[in-house]
């Protein structure tokens, strides 16, 4: 279970064609309210019973009914091209059945699928002579390097520099996609390469901390900053790339 | 945290608390915040905004998830290449 604040997506504040200064000037301000809401995040290794037959745990089709949205998101999320994103699922899936003696069940199975994903992937750039956001091998700076991000967004005494702007209503709801996702596949490239797989194991595959943490072998304090750290740049990469000057007029 | 939080500390709460649970006082300190502070409730609705999307949990009609008609063209391959 995680807990977090929600707020109204789109409420009174983000009305379309509203100028979010104007909006906060008409008193949103005191409307605003969050509702707390729990909810659980489906765990990987719950889906995996062990009184599942053979055949089930075979069956391509129920991989997809079970991990095709996910696994379809990390993709997109890493190529920026829905239709690609979709055959690279469609291959995962294929090259599973195909190699599905090579599973012992010791990962769990969307473990497994993910892992078989992200070769598809590097396979797509690699063929694409496009540059991968997954090479093993990248000469980034370790993350653990000084990351100023704060610093950067931040005064001394703690105030936003640069401040944050409305962005309307959901922008998947009136921009087009792909071009969108071809942004957020480029802002997502420019985090460095761990913090990178950090924050998308957390955000996309929803896996547990403790996991991450192995898999990333770091602290789980460590893993929260890094995520903090990645969540600040993703948002002022976005902002910047999509969302300025067109929401507020 | 001591007094009432800065921007920062509101923002890496925000943060934090989307992996753990954070004591009341906190939370408390924080909504007192959020209530007065624009950017940092711009910032509260943004990072929700990139959860939901990612997760697919989106509230719009167009949440991030495979459509239909590519489920049913991966279905096909499915069944031609493997013959399940």
């Amino acid at each position: 279970m995680i807990e977090r604040l929600l707020f109204p997506a789109s409420g009174s504040c983000d009305q379309k064609g509203v100028k979010p200064s104007f909006a906060e000037s008409r008193g949103c301000a005191e409307s605003y309210n969050p509702i707390r809401k729990y909810f659980a995040v489906a765990s990987e290794t719950s889906m995996q019973s062990a009184e599942q037959t053979r055949e089930e745990r075979h069956d391509p089709k129920r991989w997809l009914e079970r991990h095709g949205d996910v696994l379809y998101r990390y993709a997109l999320m890493h190529m920026g091209n829905p239709a690609a994103a979709e055959d690279a699922v469609q291959e995962t899936l294929i090259a599973a059945w195909r190699g599905h003696d090579g599973f012992q069940g010791t990962a769990s199975e969307r473990s497994w699928l993910f892992g078989i994903l992200r070769h598809k992937i590097n396979d797509y750039f690699r063929t694409e002579s496009r540059w991968a956001l997954l090479d093993e091998h990248s000469e980034e700076p370790d993350f653990d390097a000084a990351d100023d991000i704060e610093a950067e967004l931040f005064t001394p005494e703690g105030r936003w520099r640069i401040r944050p702007g409305g962005w309307g209503g959901d922008p998947l709801d009136h921009y087009e996609q792909q071009q969108f996702w071809q942004v957020f596949r480029d802002c997502l490239a420019h985090l460095p390469q761990r913090l990178r797989e950090g924050f998308m194991m957390r955000e996309v595959q929803e896996e547990e901390v403790a996991r991450i943490c192995t898999v990333l072998t770091i602290t789980e304090n460590h893993l929260y900053v890094l995520l903090h750290r990645a969540r600040l740049r993703m948002r002022l990469c976005l902002e910047s790339n999509w969302f300025q000057g067109d929401r507020n007029t | 945290m001591m007094g009432m939080p800065s921007c920062r500390d509101v923002a890496r709460l925000l943060s934090h608390m989307q992996e753990r649970p954070v004591p009341a006082g906190e939370r408390l300190a924080l909504r007192a915040h959020l209530m007065l502070c624009t950017s940092c409730r711009r910032y509260a609705r943004q990072l929700n905004w990139l959860h939901d999307t990612l997760n697919g949990t989106g509230g719009q009609a167009d949440a991030v998830r495979l459509s239909d008609n590519a489920k049913e063209r991966i279905r096909h391959a499915l069944s031609e290449k493997t013959g399940s």
